[in-house]
Order: structure tokens, then C-alpha cells, then sequence
């Protein structure tokens, strides 16, 4: 999978992806930030069965990405304790895909971007596109 | 005992021209904790990047914000160039410096003048609008339009300058530059400016980097990263060295915003006078496959784009971190302490875009 995602040879301002079981991401987060990573965003992709969360750092214009993959129900442990200003990313995947986040420094339970009219999480594939429907 | 007292600031201020509300906890006249409300007004601009044809994308990402609209369609076409796997005219990359610096330079004369207007210098904020409304007649000149000038399009742009657009652009550069040297000393000598800026809202480097700034308001803490530095389109072959400040207050974001303005007419200078003959546009083929990721230097900081294309013209997912996204929780740090009359200026320091955060 690290190989797929490495999409950036000829740019030298990105590294490849590393892919991180959930329970030791918050281990090599500190790791990250001991060493003076720059924290740059979160980004969540529903692949229609599970949710692939990736962690954005940077150092001196070098990017290294964290990749966790995790069922859609699964909660996944906040990294706001280490980098407080995560609380904003991880927020916003709580909102637009209804992640599930555990600890967060600032929790908008769900409702930072969207109102409470909101049903569903907006972001996240539908059940019948993931069946293959197309709608 | 000081009194507590929780008071809205926002979403309609005077100082915030558009919706984000702090929710701000006081102590007598000093600032305890800031909580800010985001959601007013968000449009939901990845999920709609996911149901356009990808070329259209290039026109909904440069809605994303008027002030750095070109530099939105520069990182959305840079990342589906990697995908497809195409490489734009020297020529077009020379252009797109040329556009997205001239967004930059109107860009911190709108900032330096919103500055002004926040400590209440009216006349100030009034006379920065018209240096800036020269580059806006530039941008209307080569482009058309006045803030979405929709030039960048996969594969190159969409539009060439003409010798005789150069000649106006070189003359109007020469117009603002001068004028800036004549007023900018107003601001950044000034006394009353001193005294309302230096010292305000101070982030200092280490702080700053685990707070993850960018931009200016990195820079400005004593760290020389901007990503220009990386040399996409043409800036690897113009040259450019990051403008550093060592303060981390209000006053060095100011000053960074200020030099960076000349250093941005040198650049577009530079790339006008040494623009390469050709082509400007390659044709793009097939549908973007695979995941990309685009990091550009906007006016307000680090712009990214993670784009995931699935084989068809629709996208799988389109990420957009803008910089406001990163400055912001750095209030969080920045307002504890300071008083109450400095929350104006402390928040626009940061130069805040809301309708980049609320994409």
C-alpha cells in the first residue's frame, strides 16, 4: 500500500505515506512532534468500506504522511493532546463523515460546521454507491 | 475577585468583514479563554469538488476565496497535471507567477489596509485601497476581471499578454512601488502604530511550529518557510528567498506583509522580463487516476490540495486545507492575556479568510 501512495517523486517537498495501525498512531505522532514536525491537516477518504485517515506533517518543506485505516463506526483516538491545533481537522471529519473521535481537546459533538438539521454526515458515501448502484 | 464574563465577538463585528464568531471568556479587561465558533456560512466545496466533472473544478476551487482566487486554480491545476501526467508551457508557468503574485500584492495591500482600518487609521486604510486599486485595474486589464480572474486551466492558461499589456503592467508595477515607499513608513514608523502592534499577540518560534502556522504569520515568528522555496510553475528558475521576521507580534506580521509586497513586484518583474515565446496551453487527455498532493504558497500562507481521481471524470475526493484553517487555533494562543481593546488587531494579524475556512 506504501508504494500505491508515493505519488511524488519528482517533488521534493512530499515523503511517502506511512501506514500506522491504529493503536500505535499517537505514539509516532509524539514522535513527530519531538522532532519538530509541523502539523499540517487530516484528510479522511471513504473508500465505501472503510475510512482512510491520513495525518499531515511537515519539516523544513519535507512532507510525511501518516496513514491509518480503520472501520466506519471504529473510533480512533484524537491527537489534539499533541497537537492541540488538530482540533480543527479532526472536527471537521467528525462533522462531514461522522467519524468517531475519542479525547478531543475541543469537541463541537459533531456540529462545528453543520446544523443540527443535518441527518446524515454529508461527506460520507452513501450505501448504495458503495453497492455499486451509481447513485 | 475579577468578574467573568463571556461575550460574542461576532459573527457581525466592524472588524471582521465576514462571519466567525470568538466566544470570549473576560476577566475584568484581560482575555481568558477564546473558543471560536465556526459553520455560518459553509458551503461544502469538497463534497461539491466530488460531483463536477473534474475541468470544472478549476472555476468552483477559484470560488473558494476571491482575495487568492488564482492561487486556489493554480494548486487545483498543478495537482491534476501530476495525476494526468502533463506538463504546462514554460510560457504558461511564467504567466501564472506573474497572476498569482499579482493576487498576493493586492492580497497584503488589502490586509495593511484592513490593519489600518482596525486601529481606527481611516485614512491610511483609504489611501493603501487605492494603491492596491491600481493592481486591480492590472488584473482587469490582462485578465478581464477585476477578483476571480479564472486564468489557470489544466494544462497551462487561458490567456497570453500582449507586449503592449506588458508595458502597462511594468508601468503600473513602477505606480505602486512608488507609492508604497511613500506611505508605508506611515505605517510601520508611525507611533501610534507602534504602540497598538509591538509586542501584541507575540507567537514565538517553537510555539508557532507546534501551532502549525503558516504564511506570513510563520514567517513573521523567525521561521524562513514559504513555499515558493520548492519552485513549482516558475518560481524554481526566478529565484526567491523568504522574508523572515524574528518579533512573532503583530508589528513583524505587519512588516513581513510589507516587504513581502516588494518582493512580489520584483518576482512579477523578473518573470515579465524574462517571459519564455510559446505555446500556453497542453491539452490535457484522459481522466485524472491516482492521488496527488499540491502544497502552493498563497497570499495568507500554505494552500493544500489532496486530490484522489478514480479513473473518471468525477473525483474521488478533493481536500482543501486553506491557510486560515491553520492560523486560526493559534488565536487560541495568541488572545489569552491580552487585553480586550488588542482583540481586533491580534485576529486580523493572522489575516483571516472565513470564506476560505468555511470551504
Amino acid at each position: 500500500m506504501g508504494e500505491a501512495h508515493t505519488i511524488h517523486a519528482e517533488l521534493p517537498d512530499i515523503e511517502n505515506v506511512q501506514v500506522v495501525p491504529k493503536e500505535q498512531l499517537l505514539e509516532r505522532v509524539a514522535q513527530l512532534a519531538e522532532q519538530g514536525h509541523r502539523f499540517i491537516t487530516t484528510t479522511c477518504i471513504d473508500n465505501g468500506e472503510r475510512f482512510e485517515v491520513y495525518y499531515h506533517f511537515d519539516r523544513q518543506l519535507a512532507m510525511t504522511h501518516l496513514q491509518v485505516t480503520i472501520d466506519r463506526d471504529a473510533p480512533l483516538p484524537s491527537i489534539t493532546p499533541i497537537y492541540f491545533c488538530a482540533f480543527v481537522a479532526e472536527n471537521e471529519m467528525k462533522d462531514l463523515f461522522g467519524l468517531r473521535i475519542d479525547g478531543l481537546m475541543v469537541d463541537y459533538q459533531g456540529r462545528m460546521l453543520v446544523s443540527d438539521e443535518l441527518p446524515t454526515p454529508p461527506m460520507r458515501k452513501s450505501d448504495a454507491r458503495r453497492n455499486g448502484d451509481g447513485s | 475577585m475579577a468578574v467573568k464574563t463571556v461575550l460574542p465577538f461576532g459573527p457581525q463585528h466592524p472588524v471582521l468583514p465576514e462571519p466567525i464568531q470568538l466566544r470570549i471568556t473576560l476577566e475584568d479587561e484581560s482575555i481568558g479563554q477564546v473558543l471560536p465558533a465556526l459553520g455560518y456560512v459553509h458551503r461544502g466545496i469538497e463534497k461539491a469538488g466530488e460531483k463536477n466533472d473534474y475541468p470544472l473544478n478549476v472555476f468552483l476551487v477559484e470560488r473558494i476565496c476571491g482575495i487568492c482566487s488564482a492561487t486556489h486554480g493554480l494548486a487545483y491545476c498543478l495537482a491534476i497535471e501530476k495525476l494526468l501526467g502533463i506538463e504546462p508551457p514554460p510560457r504558461a508557468n511564467y504567466l501564472r507567477v506573474v497572476w498569482a503574485e499579482l493576487h498576493r500584492l493586492h492580497s497584503h495591500l488589502l490586509w495593511l489596509g484592513l490593519l489600518a482600518d482596525a486601529f481606527g487609521f481611516e485614512s491610511l486604510f483609504m489611501q493603501i485601497w487605492r494603491i492596491r486599486e491600481t493592481v486591480m485595474d492590472v488584473l482587469e486589464q490582462t485578465a478581464g476581471n477585476r477578483v476571480i480572474i479564472s486564468v489557470c486551466s489544466i494544462g497551462g492558461v487561458r490567456r497570453d499578454l500582449s507586449e503592449q499589456q506588458i508595458e502597462q503592467t511594468m508601468n503600473a508595477l513602477a505606480d505602486c512601488e512608488r507609492q508604497l515607499k511613500a506611505i508605508l513608513p506611515a505605517i510601520l514608523e508611525d507611533y501610534t502604530v507602534k504602540k497598538r502592534t509591538v509586542g501584541k499577540g507575540v507567537l514565538p518560534t517553537e510555539k508557532a511550529i507546534r501551532l502549525g502556522v503558516v504564511g506570513p504569520t510563520l514567517r513573521a515568528s523567525g521561521v524562513a518557510q514559504d513555499l515558493r522555496m520548492t519552485g513549482y510553475a516558475a518560481y524554481g528558475e526566478l529565484g526567491f528567498e523568504p522574508v523572515v521576521e524574528q518579533a512573532g507580534d503583530c508589528y513583524a506580521r505587519a512588516v513581513v506583509r510589507a516587504r513581502e509586497c516588494f518582493q512580489t513586484i520584483d518576482l512579477i518583474r523578473r518573470a515579465l522580463e524574462r517571459l519564455p515565446e510559446g505555446d500556453i496551453q497542453t491539452k490535457p487527455r484522459g481522466n485524472p487516476n491516482g492521488k496527488a498532493i499540491v502544497r502552493v504558497e498563497a497570499p495568507r500562507g500554505e494552500l493544500m490540495y489532496f486530490v484522489v481521481g478514480n479513473g473518471t471524470k468525477n473525483l474521488e475526493r478533493m481536500r482543501v486545507r486553506t491557510p486560515t484553517l491553520a492560523n486560526a487555533p493559534a488565536l487560541l494562543e495568541m488572545l489569552p492575556g491580552a487585553e480586550f481593546a488588542d482583540v481586533p488587531v491580534i485576529t486580523l494579524s493572522i489575516d483571516p479568510c472565513i470564506s476560505c475556512t468555511e470551504r
